[in-house]
């Protein structure tokens, strides 16, 4: 028989000094492929696998305005059937846990706030933090569960001192270190990442091989509560008044013109601004308490030195005088600086060259090469100490 | 194999059930047919309206089958207040919710006037309400449960028809935990209508019964034929109606099963649970309940993962509604205990059944024993 890609996996026991047969393993699964691969992998290798989906959110069209629920609209419950059915089909258990609520008050919310504060969230990190790592650790804990696995593509690395470290997957285009910055050692401890050294290719033909009806199922593109990425839609439902109109104006002070809200803005934006100049002109910050949009050539976007806050490291704190590379927001191929420690979780990032679109709201997460080190959320500079109210005025 | 100790959900078929819907599987004919084809299921289905009719002490005629209890509950009150839309409907706050959200929407939708009685720290409606409630006037109908799903507590039935009846109202009683676990009598009972389903006592899902006083008529809530002389509109499930005739008499010929030896393994449990755990408390231990059901609050475990950890050490066990399991909001009937939202979470259904045995409750004791251990570990 010709050789498959399951031959040529190497997988190294998930816990030390205990036989797959003897480990209980919790995998988190989305429905989508690569959970369902992790989960169908570890059962093949021997392991006692239990699925778990979190149910978080129920976009069905009566969330957004009240009408009549209609069948086959709901992407979120599809996705909780075919992990159903993955399970199904290896035969491992499978349960559900409805974090509809937790959900809202720990993401959503957050992620409404974040843009009436002139920010640009990212809901994902969020998610993992007080969800994903937290209250489905806790139950993959009370289960039984020895450790959690995901899908995602991150490498869990034994470094010094047999502490474990994250660094970023071997596929450079895959890698979700950045989402999972806030990682703490406790948690990394009880998790691991078994796809972190394949690709997406790999991972779909392992699907096929498994037997997967998901092999083939489209990547989710868009943040999973905001189907077809309109974002404002979700803002406005929960903070009627985001749209305020406001002025656009220069570095000077100078009134531009009249925009539709600040949400509508993220810094280092181009398009859509509905106004001609005669060079082009970008989102340089957002004045969330006058409402103003701050608008400037390209060269007024180049930030050499930044705020960031709630730092959390998963490695030893880099000292001031370390070369680290930063990325600011996912995709982003990081660039070299040093990170200055002010107290309290906040951090002075210096850039070694002046880096465009800092958008405050967005991670800056810190690596030695593959190493992620730790992470925090930059500053909106401009935010001042007005508290935004999530409410209708 | 699973220890199944989930029966308030449902329970798995009796093999003599089973045997009499496999012999009336050919029965494919449709009662309503004059010809003998036709003929032979409406025998089939009679015949099963006998025994039903029996072991509740009615007559035959009484007997409406319907898909279950919850299509007997909607139409215990959407038929009566299709007629009498401006009377009073009176239910409890632990009504199953086939009750509690039909009369939610008979008053929204059709203006019914509704009064929700309230219950006591054991479950049990506060008769003093009753009275309140009786005395304004204008009473159509009580709908009480007679046991509840999720604690097994028995409302004093004998006590709410005696205020009913001097009320003028109806008095409906939804008997579907407690048909099959204890001997009912409509007539001793005084009731108007009484509802259950056969899939709690042994027998098949898909069929239930509204059961009438004579001079009650209620038209269908189904639009369509006159089957079940008129009552309810729609083909009969032959087969199911077959098992549950064949379940109902069964039942006639086992009736002390529950009393006799569910109860004392029910009470064996219980003592084994307060054993491992001084916090550990039952709902509504020392009210009167059926025979089989435990509803254990440890205050340290959640009901949810405990449903989970055990269905992996191989015990099927609920947090309560099978209806309303898979959410993390503490069940509507055990908070209406005036419990605290943190400990109604914390509440767990053991549910015995037919097939249950002594070894399936040590088994359940040692295994609950471990994933209370590991809870303790964790929290």
């Amino acid at each position: 028989m010709a050789q498959t890609i399951f031959d040529t996996l190497n997988i190294a026991p998930l816990v030390a000094g205990k036989t797959p047969a003897e480990t209980t393993v919790v995998a988190a699964m989305s429905g989508g492929v690569d959970s369902s691969v992790v989960a169908a992998l570890l059962h093949r290798l021997g392991y006692r696998v239990i699925g778990i989906t979190l149910q978080l959110w129920d976009y069905t069209p009566a969330q957004e305005s009240g009408e009549t629920k209609k069948f086959g609209t709901c992407c979120a419950l599809d996705d909780v059937y075919d992990a159903q059915r993955v399970c199904q089909t290896i035969g491992i258990p499978h349960y559900v846990l409805n974090y509809e609520s937790e959900f809202k008050d720990k993401v959503i919310d957050d992620f409404v706030d974040t843009y009436l504060s002139g920010a640009t969230p990212i809901p994902c990190v969020r998610c993992n933090q007080r969800i994903k790592f937290d209250s489905l650790l806790d139950k993959a804990k009370q289960l039984g569960g020895d450790i959690l696995v995901t899908g995602h593509y991150v490498r869990k690395v034994m470094g010094e001192g047999n502490l474990p470290e994250m660094h970023q997957g071997l596929s450079p285009e895959k890698d979700q270190s950045y989402y999972l910055f806030t990682t703490t050692p406790e948690q990394l401890t009880f998790s691991a990442f078994p796809l972190g050294d394949l690709t997406k290719a790999q991972t779909r033909e392992l699907g096929k091989e498994l037997g997967l009806h998901v092999h083939q199922k489209a990547d989710s593109q868009d943040i999973c509560f905001v189907p077809g990425g309109d974002y404002r839609k979700v803002v406005r439902k929960f903070a009627p008044h985001a749209e305020e109109t406001g002025n656009f104006v220069d570095s000077t002070g100078k009134v531009l013109g009249q925009h539709n809200g600040i949400i509508n803005f993220t810094v280092g934006q181009r398009r859509g601004l509905g106004l001609a100049f005669g060079e082009p002109m970008y989102v340089t910050a957002i004045r969330p308490d006058t409402r103003e949009v701050v608008l400037g050539p390209k060269e007024e976007l180049g930030v050499k030195t930044f705020m960031v806050k709630d730092a959390t490291w998963l490695s030893k704190i880099p000292s001031r005088n370390t070369e680290v590379t930063v990325r600011v927001r996912a995709g982003h191929l990081g660039v070299a600086g040093e990170v200055e420690q002010l107290g309290d979780g906040r951090l002075q990032v210096h850039l070694f060259d002046p880096e465009e679109a800092i958008s405050p709201g967005q991670a800056a997460v810190f690596y030695a090469d593959k190493h992620m080190l730790g992470g925090g959320w930059i500053e909106n500079p401009h935010a001042g100490k007005i508290k935004v109210e999530i409410s209708a005025t | 194999m699973a220890v199944y100790l989930d029966n308030n959900a449902t329970t798995p078929l009796k093999p003599q059930v089973k045997d009499a819907m496999v012999a009336a599987l050919d029965i494919f004919g449709n009662p309503s047919s004059v010809h003998g084809d036709g003929r032979k299921a409406r025998m089939a289905v009679d015949t099963a309206r006998r025994q039903v009719a029996s072991m509740f002490g009615v007559r035959a005629e009484q007997i409406v089958f319907t898909s279950g209890g919850s299509e007997a509950n909607n139409m215990a009150l959407r038929g009566y207040f299709a007629e009498n839309p401006t009377k009073k409907l009176v239910i409890s706050a632990v009504e199953h919710n086939c009750v509690y959200k039909t009369a939610l929407e008979l008053n929204r939708l059709h203006g019914v006037p509704l009064h929700i009685l309230p219950v006591d720290k054991d479950g049990i409606i506060d008769l003093a309400d009753l009275d309140d409630t009786l005395a304004k006037g204008n009473v159509g109908m009580v709908s009480v449960m007679h046991a509840n799903n999720e604690t097994g507590v028995l409302q004093p039935i004998a006590d709410i028809t005696k205020r009913v009846r001097d009320a003028g109202g109806l008095m409906h009683v939804d008997a579907v935990q407690s048909a099959g676990k204890m001997p009912l009598s409509f007539i001793d009972m005084d009731l108007d209508i009484l509802t259950m389903a056969f899939h709690k006592m042994g027998g098949p899902k898909g069929v239930g019964v509204v059961i009438l006083r004579p001079d009650i008529a209620m038209a269908s809530h189904i639009s369509g034929g006159s089957q079940e002389k008129s009552r309810r509109a729609g083909t009969e499930n032959t087969i199911a109606i077959v098992g549950a005739g064949a379940c109902a008499e069964l039942w006639q010929k086992s009736v002390t099963d529950m009393a006799e030896r569910i109860e004392p393994l029910r009470d064996y449990l219980e003592k084994g649970l307060k054993k491992l755990a001084n916090d550990i408390f039952i709902i509504g231990e020392t009210a009167s309940r059926i025979a089989n059901t435990t509803n254990v609050v440890v205050p340290i475990l959640e009901g949810e993962t405990a449903v989970m950890a055990l269905d992996l050490e191989g015990y099927a066990v609920s947090t309560g509604s099978a209806c309303s399991s898979g959410r993390v909001e503490p069940s509507r009937v055990i908070l209406a205990h005036n419990l605290e939202p943190e400990l109604a979470l914390c509440a767990l259904r053991i549910s015995l059944g037919w097939q249950n045995t002594k070894d399936d409750v040590d088994g359940f004791l040692k295994a609950f024993a471990t994933v209370l251990e590991r809870a303790k570990k964790n929290s």
